[in-house]
């Protein structure tokens, strides 16, 4: 409803249509409505959240009559909401299936957190490619780790950030860290003390598997969750 | 055939100040200057031919580097023979240059000399030269003596003699000298065959900062910490190296000297410090922290001090590169959720992205020229090859093509030339090209090459 007041007020704003925003905040609205049609803002959570920011600010760009602005802003919506919608076309529950082949220790079912184990709790967790959200299939795996570590105030844990060999070196390093801190920020949201997580990330240069191929890939992107 | 080659008068002299000529360039019996400065010319001083790639009437110029010769009479010493090959190597990576094929040579080598007088300029008129290099050593015991000659091949000319006194293994080192004696007196520009190429090499403990040679050779490591060592670029002056480093367990930034001693910490934010760029003029550094709970650009003093948050944003903005004036900085941004290349202000405002193509745009390197913005791209097939971006009208030239995965590039400092790594003989080496994507030559051997870094001049 909002943002329809706010298409007609531009539009009533600027009756020469070739000099508003309007056609390409219409065309992002859609984006990000097919978007969360596609279930986008569950499986593709950051991207799709960066998105709907980018389309307030169009719009709020839009009102105070700045064009080219808001159009860029509009077009950033676009494209963020598109690559959210791809993120999540293969459905957020297949996910759990694809970890079987890349991961089978995380579907071993042990029961660590009546035992209070940190050690035995913590294992590697998957990324997609180019991607920092926590798959469903690692959550569990975490739910674990938050358990023990809410029971355990006194342990630490490092979580390494680590990307497969694509990519440059510095945009890897950030990747990983984000890869780590997405880690971390679950943990946190389940009731861990921050003071008891500590991040790094090594990028691209600790690689589990040295092959190229896509199963190499896959166990290259990592975080690795160790005891302090 | 005409060629047009404007004339820069760049330094005070009796001709008048920066005037453009036409000059006649025959193919094949050139008068290579038929206009006033050609007296100052013949002097070798004052007045230089501007010959630049990519105009339209580019034509690389035709250069005979006959074997450097043994002055004393008899075999030629290892000295002369390196003397050649560098000679060869520096002008047939310099795109502006053609070397002419050496088993082409007309003229009887054993019995030219140095002199104009003992060489037959029609022979070397007859093989498409318009330039002659000489050299000839003299070795005795452990002192080397390289004298190096260049003629103007239509007119007989010497256009510039130089030599130099030192030990047989400084031979490269002679022969870069004077390439770039040749290349400055010719194009005006300042020659880059005396500049460095750092990289990071891959390791059995971990990855270690090299600096080498611009043709590779003697290519040696800086850094001996067995940690995790990387992301290399070049101070000031080119005399240290700025570096991310692992070796207090947090990816912080150091700043090293060539001359030896140990590292210096220059930013050791909680998160990663990566990306140090330093600032053309030497003052600033822009680097990119995670500090902030995201991977933003900042800036600061080049003593640390001054720290300035650049941007502000969701996604990943990293690997800062400044233009050459120091007004404007290239960075790389996941904002719209694949990285592309943005150019900002120097103070973070006006952001613009200037990659419109492509999913998985990187590394940004801004041309000394400040043209052009050379960057890593991947393409459809997930093929990984270098481009470059015109910062101003966004046209974008793709330099390397079906030849493995070509990365990281980074520009000499004449702005003609670019290093970066390619997996195309299988290892990732270092590689060098001229800015159009032509002459394409690999300088290192072993492999475990990356993110090379070329210097500034010294």
């Amino acid at each position: 409803m909002k943002r329809i007041a706010v298409l007609m007020m531009a539009v009533a704003l600027y009756a020469c249509p070739k000099n508003t925003a309007d056609l390409e905040l219409e065309a992002a609205m859609k984006a990000i409505d097919e978007a969360r049609a596609g279930k986008a803002n569950d499986c593709a959570k950051e991207t799709y959240q960066a998105a709907e920011a980018a389309i307030a600010e169009a719009r709020q760009l839009a009102e105070d009559g700045e064009v080219d602005a808001a159009k860029e802003k509009a077009n950033q919506a676009k494209s963020l909401a598109e690559q959210a919608q791809a993120a999540s076309k293969p459905g957020c529950d297949q996910v759990a299936e694809e970890e079987d082949i890349s991961d089978p220790e995380a579907n071993a079912m042990t029961d660590a957190s009546a035992t209070l184990d940190l050690a035995g709790a913590l294992e590697t967790i998957y990324f997609d490619y180019n991607d920092a959200t926590i798959r469903e299939d690692s959550k569990a795996v975490l739910s674990r780790v938050a358990t023990v570590l809410t029971k355990t105030p006194a342990e630490n844990i490092e979580i390494e950030g680590h990307c497969d060999v694509r990519g440059s070196t510095e945009y890897n390093l950030h990747l990983g860290e984000r890869r780590a801190r997405s880690v971390s920020k679950y943990l946190v949201a389940q009731g861990v003390n921050e003071k008891q997580i500590h991040i790094i990330s090594y990028g691209e240069e600790r690689p589990i598997d040295l092959g190229g191929s896509e199963s190499a890939h896959q166990k290259n992107r990592r975080a690795e969750l160790k005891k302090m | 055939m005409l060629d047009r080659i404007p004339l820069t008068q760049t330094t005070a002299g009796r001709t008048p100040a920066a005037i453009e000529v036409l000059v006649r360039r025959l193919l094949f019996t050139s008068l290579f200057l038929i206009a006033s400065p050609a007296a100052a010319f013949a002097q070798g001083t004052g007045t230089r031919a501007v010959i630049e790639i990519g105009s339209p009437d580019f034509r690389p110029y035709p250069i005979a580097i006959p074997d450097a010769r043994n002055m004393a009479g008899g075999t030629a010493p290892p000295s002369a023979e390196s003397i050649t090959d560098t000679l060869r190597w520096n002008f047939t990576l310099a795109a502006t240059f053609k070397v002419l094929d050496p088993k082409s040579y007309l003229a009887d080598q054993a019995r030219e000399g140095l002199a104009a007088a003992s060489i037959k300029f029609e022979d070397w008129v007859n093989v498409g030269a318009e330039g002659l290099i000489k050299c000839g050593v003299t070795e005795s015991g452990s002192a080397l003596k390289a004298d190096f000659r260049f003629f103007d091949v239509a007119s007989g000319r010497q256009l510039l003699a130089k030599s130099y006194r030192g030990k047989p293994d400084e031979a490269k080192v002679f022969a870069r000298k004077f390439t770039d004696e040749v290349v400055e007196f010719l194009t005006g520009n300042k020659g880059i065959f005396q500049t460095r190429i750092a990289a990071v090499r891959k390791t059995k403990t971990g990855r270690e900062l090299w600096v080498m040679d611009v043709d590779g050779s003697s290519a040696r490591p800086v850094t001996r910490n067995k940690s995790i060592n990387l992301l290399p670029s070049w101070g000031a002056g080119g005399a240290e190296l700025l570096f991310t480093s692992y070796i207090r367990h947090n990816p912080n930034l150091y700043r090293i000297p060539l001359s030896g001693g140990a590292p210096k910490l220059l930013s050791g934010e909680r998160g990663l410090n990566t990306g140090g760029a330093m600032s053309p003029d030497g003052s600033k550094v822009a680097l990119t922290l995670s500090r902030d709970g995201n991977s933003e650009v900042y800036v600061m003093n080049a003593d640390g001090t001054g720290l300035k948050r650049l941007t502000k944003d969701w996604g990943i903005d990293s690997s800062p590169s400044w233009a050459p004036n120091g007004k404007r900085i290239a960075f790389v941004s996941s904002r719209w959720g694949d990285p592309h290349i943005f150019v900002m202000n120097a103070d973070g405002s006006g952001v613009k992205r200037i990659t419109d193509r492509g999913t998985y745009n990187q590394t940004p390197d801004w041309s000394p020229k400040g043209d052009l913005i050379a960057f890593t791209a991947r393409d459809e097939r997930n093929v990984f090859d270098i481009f470059t971006v015109n910062a101003e009208t966004k046209e974008i030239k793709r330099l390397t093509q079906d030849q493995g995965n070509n990365e990281e590039p980074s520009f000499s400092p004449d702005g003609n030339h670019i290093v970066f790594t390619s997996t195309r003989e299988g290892r990732q080496q270092v590689w060098v090209m001229a800015v159009d994507g032509s002459n394409q030559t690999r300088i290192t051997k072993g492999g475990g090459y990356s993110t090379p870094a070329w210097s500034p001049y010294r």
